[in-house]
């Protein structure tokens, strides 16, 4: 999982990713800003083919928190 | 070259739109600066705006935040504006009553544009941005996305943002000459189906699904001051012998250009930018053909050349969606102009079909006189100042000489069309001091109709007065029996 998220990342951020850990704040990636990560989120939706909720939207704040929502939703690791 | 400064005002999250529209004018090579403010009125922000000095000023007030804010203070400020209309919403709390109740948010969305496009309409300086339409297009679920909305004020979803940033796009490009004004169009499986050539001019069906549609399609772009051309691999004589099959109902003088010959489609579409005076980029090529669009684009990549769907009834809906023609204003010209080049050349086929004689009496000629008076004052004057060859005393006016005086103005229509105010006289009790006639006039006896008019009114007497090219009037008094004062008796 977290190396598809990596290729997301580079792909919707425009730039290449450091190594992505479970601390990795969304905040702290190359290009990020607040409209990046909407664009992050619908691409990851897209991916994985799950549906975000508002409230989840707004509580991930590092890549672990995203991983942890994925697998909930069936994701495999 | 120059680059075009947007300010952008919203009240939702800007950014996606901001970064939409930079990528779209910049893949049609126009350079942009976008600076949004959101959540704040222009007229809060005047001096950070006059710094920026826009060219042009976006307000887009969004149906999820619920202000219905009044565009009309914001005119004051000396910018041009672009507004875009809010989409349909509604919550469901009172059914199909929303339309009516004025209460309902969907009722107040449709008042709040209603008011939009009046100001419009007043308001040279005003367009609206059709996001509604864009809406009703890609359908809801594309436009808004209730999550990000709640996660971060975005009120309109990727896809929606997408068509919102190519439609003011559009406009952008219409506003700075970049305007498509010709439609070439092919014929066989096109405008009609079948091949003509092949199965003959009463075999081709032009009302197959979608060929009625598509050319009612093309009337409407005419009515608008869009110029349609035909392109066809076809002997124009066989091409032409098709425009009279009974279920056809386009006229091969609907077309401003017609070109049919075995060569490339290409050198066809050459020939008609140079025929009607237009550059190519101004062109949109229409071909069932895959390897014919394909020929156009690599010859003339200016011209646009849409992708058309296999099943000619979905042309309509997504020529629509490609939005080719944006226009700016529509002026009475453009209305005319496909209607007073139409009724020209059907006069002129019937003026060579039948004698002088007859083609006067298949006219139908109306002549309606109006007494020369402040609404048809300035036409007056401008007949005066533009007809040389039908100007009895090479008389001139302007509006303020003609202010007060007693005369008529003549308008004339026919069969074929209105051809506007023709003609002008002045009198002086019964005295013509002046009477001019437009060139389009000449030729159909318009001459006497005016003096027929003039007479049933009472007697009258004329006057000659030659000038350089006036030769053509020298008769025409008395040909009809008008009395004259030699030339030399009344002062010019």
């Amino acid at each position: 999982m977290m190396e598809r998220l990596a290729g997301l990342f580079s792909e919707t951020l425009g730039r290449p990713m450091p190594p992505l850990a479970e601390k990795t704040a969304f905040a702290d990636l190359p290009g990020w800003d607040s409209v990046a990560h909407l664009a992050l989120l619908l691409a990851v939706e897209r991916a994985f083919g799950v549906a975000f909720a508002s409230a989840e939207m707004v509580s991930m704040r590092t890549v672990g928190e995203m991983a942890a929502v994925l697998r909930g939703k069936g994701v495999a690791p | 070259m120059k680059s075009v400064r947007l300010a952008l005002f919203a009240d939702s999250a800007p950014q996606l739109l901001e970064r939409a529209l930079l990528r779209e004018l910049a893949g049609r090579g126009m350079a942009a600066e976008v600076r949004s403010w959101a959540f704040a009125s222009p007229l809060a922000v005047q001096g950070e705006l006059a710094a920026f000095a826009p060219d042009l000023v976006l307000l887009w007030a969004c149906a999820e935040a619920e202000r219905f804010p009044d565009v009309r203070p914001v005119l004051a400020l000396p910018y041009r504006f672009l507004v875009c209309n809010m989409v349909a919403r509604d919550d469901g709390t009172c059914g199909n009553l929303a339309v009516v109740e004025p209460s309902t948010m969907r009722a107040r969305i449709a008042a709040w544009n209603a008011a939009l496009i009046d100001l419009a309409r007043a308001e040279p300086r005003l367009g609206v941005v059709d996001l509604d339409w864009i809406q009703a297009r890609l359908g809801r679920a594309q436009t808004f996305d209730p999550r990000l909305w709640e996660a971060a004020s975005v009120a309109l979803a990727p896809a929606g943002t997408q068509a919102l940033a190519a439609r003011i796009a559009d406009r952008l490009c219409a506003e700075q000459g970049r305007l498509r004004k010709v439609l070439v169009t092919d014929l066989d499986n096109t405008l009609w189906s079948g091949i003509v050539s092949e199965i003959g001019p009463e075999a081709i069906q032009p009302g197959a699904p979608g060929r009625r549609a598509y050319r009612a399609w093309l009337k409407a772009l005419a009515a608008r001051g869009v110029f349609l051309a035909v392109a066809s691999r076809n002997d124009r004589e066989v091409a032409l012998a098709a425009f009279r099959h009974p279920e056809m109902d386009m006229a091969a003088e609907d077309f401003a250009a017609f070109e049919a010959d075995w060569g490339p489609k290409s050198a066809m579409l050459r020939r008609i930018a140079a025929q009607l005076h237009v550059a190519e980029d101004s062109l949109v090529f229409l071909d069932d053909r895959p390897e014919n669009r394909a020929e156009v684009r690599a010859a003339l990549p200016g011209v646009c050349v849409p992708e058309l769907p296999e099943d000619p009834a979905l042309w309509p809906e997504a020529l629509a969606a490609l939005n080719l023609f944006e226009a700016v204003q529509i002026t009475a010209e453009d209305r005319g102009r496909s209607e007073g080049s139409r009724a020209e050349r059907r006069r002129m086929e019937v003026a060579a079909a039948l004698s002088p004689e007859e083609y006067l009496a298949s006219l139908e000629q109306v002549l309606t006189p109006e007494p020369l008076g402040p609404a048809n004052l300035a036409r007056a004057a401008q007949l005066t100042q533009r007809c040389n060859q039908f100007n009895m005393r090479g008389t001139r006016h302007t509006e303020a000489s003609l202010a007060g005086r007693t005369g008529w103005v003549y308008r004339l229509r026919d069969r074929f069309g209105d051809l506007g105010a023709v003609s002008a006289v002045v009198l002086e009790g019964d005295f013509i001091e002046t009477w001019v006639l437009s060139c389009r006039a000449l030729n159909r006896g318009v001459e006497r109709l005016v003096l027929d008019h003039l007479r049933s009114l009472g007697p009258v007497r004329g006057q000659y007065v030659p000038t350089e090219r006036n030769g053509r009037c020298r008769e025409v008094y008395r040909e009809n029996g008008i009395p004259e004062i030699p030339p030399e008796e009344v002062s010019r």
